[in-house]
This record gives structure tokens, C-alpha cells and sequence, in this order.
């Protein structure tokens, strides 16, 4: 069982019933979004960066049944757990009201798990929690000794998703939204005015580590998605709006982080016995 | 669709909350932002005894004459921050680049290119930012202008080895005004057979001026390649020595087969870092100060050893006055 898988169910304590062994739905998913950035961290300049930003995203949501290890037999529908793993890919080239420019780069991988609480006719919702792994970075194209920052983070947090199933041009269509916010965590932070010669290369890498927790790390994700199928039961096309925020108060260094994404995706499913 | 409408309006309302920065262009605004960045972050207000406030005063009534952007508004920035005295402390625009040269200005060179010429002639040897060659006597003379030039490892054994029969060498760094820390170490654990505390370095964990990290020492840990420990190493020093030439004498100092010869250096103490104003203007400031090992600022430079200046007789005979002092000090 995973670190992750453990973690979350110590934290809602929540049971689950087992069930029969039938054919399920796992589904891949891929998307491709363009958007704009928000980029400030105050340990590289006090100015602002706005700018384009990239993402691409992958990641699989497969039902799960506790009763049974290693299984995946639940019928999708009917499974009260799901396991979400998600993998984003995010660059922003940022341009400061001064003309300078910025680089930021973030990779984030995280494991949803979710219990699913409503599931009516045409809507539903789930809720669970996450832990994710990111790091990345930014490159400040003017700066001399201190021309970079680094971001690492583990977060814990609560995630919720709700959909919503209807008919459009006689197609079923399902309109998710799916928010995430970390309670807890740790996040790498350079001291003050700290430089990366002295932690890397001196190696003084006291204090560097912090706990987070909502008052000095708001980091969030929102997805808005519209599933248009494109063959029955199999795929999909996916229309997104992926808002990501990560706002940090480390050490007296504060950062802020946002990009929205329009992304346009894919969703296979495949049927598991 | 009223669900919907409320989700996109959360998503908008999240993406407005940051905090405004005020991003003018205006004076008033790059005149505060600059004082700002370095009232919280400029490490050496109090080991100079500066009243940061009372510069702000001094010269905030002067800036609501100047317009934006121009050369008179950065003239003023430029004398507002050369009251720091301090040769980290930089303000850069696209027309030009406000330094406090003070440090070495006022003082005598005690370095003459033409002179060199007369020492290493033509057929001296090179090794990336080293030349080298073996003195009519036998002693050996490398001159090192930047720390900024790469030191190879198989240079430096080779050069180590080209000197076996020497007396013992006279590493020239006169007009070497810095470059990176990571040379330094290279060249320093040459000359030492043990791990030492060569320096300590701070750096400020808040914005108030008095907030600082414990001292972190630096150590200089032996090569374990070809070392040269057993004979004289002399360093010639002016006042042109700053910032990673000055970590370097003060770390040399402490070798006991090391002597320092010359003149005072010019200091650089503090780890210097960049920041940018509202208009594209960029500063470079001190940020983290270092301390020999005694725990002393070495931000205002350090005293040789043996004290030598250039003697204007022999600069005309073209003779180097602190190579030859350097040179016998070797053969005593």
C-alpha cells in the first residue's frame, strides 16, 4: 500500500465495503493547455512577472476495493473508492513591468485518493486527499550571483470533485469540476537572503526545510472539465480550465504562483477484469 | 449553470489575490524601491556604522525634481548609494553603471603592467588564467589577474612540478579584483596539508538590520593532488584585491608557509546579490558578509604581512619593488 494511500485513510478514517469481482474502467488521461502566468518571488525581485505559460498533464483514475488487495474489481460506477494519479508539467516565461524576464518551471505529481459520498442520477460527488511531490524552479535573466530559486514541496491536502452528467446534442456529456487544497507538508526555502553558493556549495543547509501548512503555503488546484465522448464507453475529448495557485511565506521570502490553462485533452478507457 | 457560475467566479477571485506591487515607473517609486531593497537586504549598515534613515532623508526631498528615467534621477540614486562605500554596491541602467571606486582610487597602485613585461618576458608559460615562469634566480613567479579565469587541476600539478627546484614561487595577484569562490578554494587547498577554517561567512534571515544567521565557517580541505607546502609561497597584494581576491589573502594568510607582500587589500567582504527597480534598473548589493577566521569583517580589506610599496626610482629603472622584496625574502 502506498505511503500516500496510508496516510489518507488514517486521516478521514472512513470504512468501505467489499464487492464482487466484475470488469471495470480505468481511463488515461493526456492534455495540452496554453495560458498566462503570474510569477512573483521577492528572494529574486520585487517586481512582478506576467506571461504565457505552458502545461501538459497525464495521469490515470482507476477504482479501487480495500477488501480485496491488488484488485481493481469494482464496476466504476458502483466503486465507492478511486485512486487519481496526475502528473503536470507547467513553464511560464514571464516579463516583469520593467522588461525583464523570468523563467518558471514546475513539475507536480500527486495521488488522489477519493471517496465517493453523493451519487445521484445525474451528479456526484467525491472527497478525499492528496499527496503531492513538485519541485521546479525560476530563472531570473538579470540577476548575478543569485539568478535562481528553487521550489521543492511534499503536500498533503484535501481534494473534492463533483460531476455532473447530462445530454447535449443527444451525447452524454459529464461536467466535472475538481478542487484541491494542501493542509500540510514540507517545502525546501532558502533563509532570507541565503544564497544557493552557501547551501549547495558550503553545504550550511540549516532551516532550509520548513513545515507548511495553510498560513504560510495556499496551494491549490481547480479543474473545470467538459467530457465530450467520442466513442462509446472508450474516449473522450476533454475541455479544461486548470487554475493552479501556490503562495509561500517561507523565511521572509515570499512567493506567489498562478497560471490559469485552457487545455484541451483526451481520455482512454480501457476495460480491467 | 449557477454552480458553474460560481466555480468560474472562485477560480477569477483566486487569480486576484495577490498582492499588488507598485510597479511605476515614477521617481518617488524607484527612489523608495531602491532604498527599500537595500534597508532590508544590504548587510553592512551597521559594521559601517550607516543611518540608512537618515540617507533617506538626505536625499528623498531631492527626487521629486528629477523626472522619470532620467540621468539625473540615476545620478542621485548612484550618490545616495556610493554613501555605502562599498565596491559590491552597483547600479546598473543601460547608459551607465554607478560604482564606489573609492577603494582603490585613493590609493597608490603599487602595480605597474609595463614592469611585468620585464619579469615574465615573452616565453612564459601559460596555464588557463596563470602565466607562469622561472625568475633569472630560480624562483618562481605566476601572476593570476582573475578569479573569474579557470584554474585546471592538471595545470596547477604541472605548474607545481615546473617549480620543484625553485626556492619557493611569489603568486603575483596585484589588480585581481575578484571572480569566483570556487577558485579561491581550488588554488588555497594547494597549499595546505591540513583542513582549515579558512573564513566564516553570515547571512541576514529578516529585513532589520541586525538579523542575522549564525557564522557558518568555510573550510579549505587539502588537494589531493600535487601540493606545495614545503617551501616560501610569497602573495603579492595592492589595494586592487577585492571581493574573491580578498577571501583569498585572508585565507592564505593563515598557511604558515604563506606571506603576504604589498599593500592592503581592498576589501569586498559581503556576497554580493542583484535586484531590479520598477524601471529596469538593476542594483548589486552585499548581502552576506564574511569574516577572517579571527571572526573580523574583512570588508575593509587586508593588512600584509610584510608592507611594500612600488618605489618610483625603481619603476623608471624598471625594476617591480615588491617582486624584488619578494624575490630576496624567498633566497633569505
Amino acid at each position: 500500500m502506498k505511503l500516500s494511500h496510508f496516510l489518507l485513510i488514517a486521516m478521514f478514517s472512513l470504512s468501505w465495503n467489499a464487492a464482487a469481482q466484475t470488469p471495470v474502467l480505468k481511463s488515461f488521461d493526456w492534455q495540452m493547455g496554453v495560458g498566462s502566468g503570474y510569477i512573483y518571488d521577492d528572494y529574486l525581485s520585487p517586481l512582478p512577472y506576467q506571461g504565457n505559460s505552458l502545461l501538459f498533464s497525464c495521469g490515470t483514475t482507476k477504482p479501487l476495493n480495500w477488501s480485496i488487495p491488488d484488485s481493481l474489481s469494482l464496476p466504476f460506477k458502483e466503486a465507492k473508492w478511486s485512486n487519481q494519479v496526475q502528473f503536470s508539467l507547467n513553464t511560464v516565461y514571464g516579463k516583469s513591468p520593467a522588461g525583464s524576464r523570468l523563467l518558471h518551471g514546475n513539475v507536480d505529481f500527486r495521488d488522489n485518493l477519493m471517496r465517493q459520498l453523493i451519487d445521484q442520477q445525474n451528479w456526484s460527488v467525491s472527497l478525499g486527499g492528496f499527496l503531492a511531490l513538485g519541485g521546479g524552479g525560476r530563472y531570473c535573466l538579470v540577476n548575478g550571483n543569485n539568478p535562481a530559486s528553487l521550489d521543492v514541496y511534499l503536500d498533503l491536502g484535501i481534494t473534492g470533485l463533483t460531476d455532473y452528467r447530462f445530454n447535449l446534442w443527444n451525447k452524454p456529456m459529464k461536467l466535472s469540476y475538481q478542487g484541491s487544497f494542501s493542509l500540510s507538508g514540507i517545502a525546501f526555502s532558502p533563509e532570507y537572503a541565503e544564497s544557493y553558493y552557501e547551501i549547495f556549495y558550503l553545504g550550511n543547509k540549516e532551516n532550509v526545510l520548513k513545515y507548511t501548512q495553510p498560513f504560510n503555503n495556499e496551494h491549490w488546484r481547480q479543474l473545470l472539465s467538459l467530457q465530450i465522448p467520442l466513442s462509446k464507453r472508450k474516449s473522450s475529448l476533454r475541455l479544461n480550465i486548470q487554475n493552479d495557485g501556490h503562495i509561500t511565506l517561507y523565511n521572509n521570502i515570499r512567493t506567489r504562483v498562478m497560471t490559469t490553462h485552457f487545455s484541451v485533452g483526451y481520455i482512454r478507457y480501457f476495460n480491467i477484469l | 449553470m449557477k454552480r458553474i457560475a460560481l466555480f468560474l467566479l472562485l477560480m477569477i477571485g483566486l487569480q486576484s489575490c495577490r498582492q499588488e506591487v507598485d510597479t511605476s515607473t515614477d521617481s518617488r517609486v524607484v527612489f523608495e524601491s531602491l532604498w527599500k531593497i537595500l534597508d532590508e537586504k544590504y548587510c553592512f549598515f551597521e559594521a559601517k556604522n550607516v543611518d540608512w534613515n537618515e540617507i533617506h532623508n538626505k536625499y528623498a526631498y531631492r527626487v521629486d525634481t528629477t523626472r522619470a528615467n532620467s540621468v539625473e534621477l540615476f545620478n542621485l540614486l548612484g550618490e545616495m548609494i556610493c554613501e555605502l562605500k562599498d565596491g559590491h554596491v552597483n547600479l546598473y541602467a543601460a547608459h551607465n553603471v554607478v560604482r564606489y571606486w573609492k577603494w582603490f582610487e585613493d590609493y597608490a597602485p603599487n602595480f605597474n603592467p609595463n614592469l611585468e613585461k620585464n619579469y615574465l618576458g615573452t616565453d612564459y608559460l601559460i596555464s588557463s588564467g596563470l602565466n607562469y615562469k622561472r625568475l633569472d634566480d630560480n624562483v618562481g613567479y605566476i601572476t593570476y589577474r582573475s578569479f573569474s579565469s579557470s584554474i585546471s587541476d592538471a595545470g596547477l600539478d604541472y605548474i607545481f612540478d615546473y617549480f620543484r627546484d625553485s626556492p619557493g614561487i611569489i603568486i603575483d595577484i596585484r589588480d585581481n579584483s575578484g571572480g569566483n569562490l570556487s577558485n579561491v578554494d581550488k588554488l588555497a587547498s594547494r597549499f595546505t596539508d591540513e583542513k582549515i577554517t579558512s573564513t566564516y561567512i553570515r547571512h541576514k534571515i529578516g529585513p532589520k538590520h541586525d538579523e542575522f544567521s549564525d557564522f557558518y565557517p568555510i573550510y579549505v580541505t587539502p588537494s589531493p593532488r600535487h601540493r606545495y607546502t614545503a617551501k616560501k609561497v610569497v602573495i603579492l597584494t595592492n589595494r586592487t584585491c577585492y571581493s574573491a581576491t580578498n577571501t583569498f589573502v585572508s585565507t592564505m594568510r593563515l598557511l604558515p608557509n604563506v606571506t603576504i607582500m604589498g599593500d592592503r587589500t581592498g576589501g569586498g567582504g559581503g556576497f554580493p546579490i542583484s535586484s531590479s527597480l520598477p524601471n529596469g534598473w538593476n542594483v548589486r548589493f552585499s548581502s552576506c558578509p564574511t569574516y577572517n577566521s579571527a571572526f573580523e569583517h574583512i570588508e575593509e580589506g587586508i593588512e600584509p604581512d610584510i608592507k611594500v610599496f612600488l618605489d618610483e626610482f625603481d619603476e623608471i629603472k624598471g625594476i617591480d619593488t615588491i617582486i624584488e622584496a619578494a624575490r630576496s625574502f624567498i633566497k633569505k
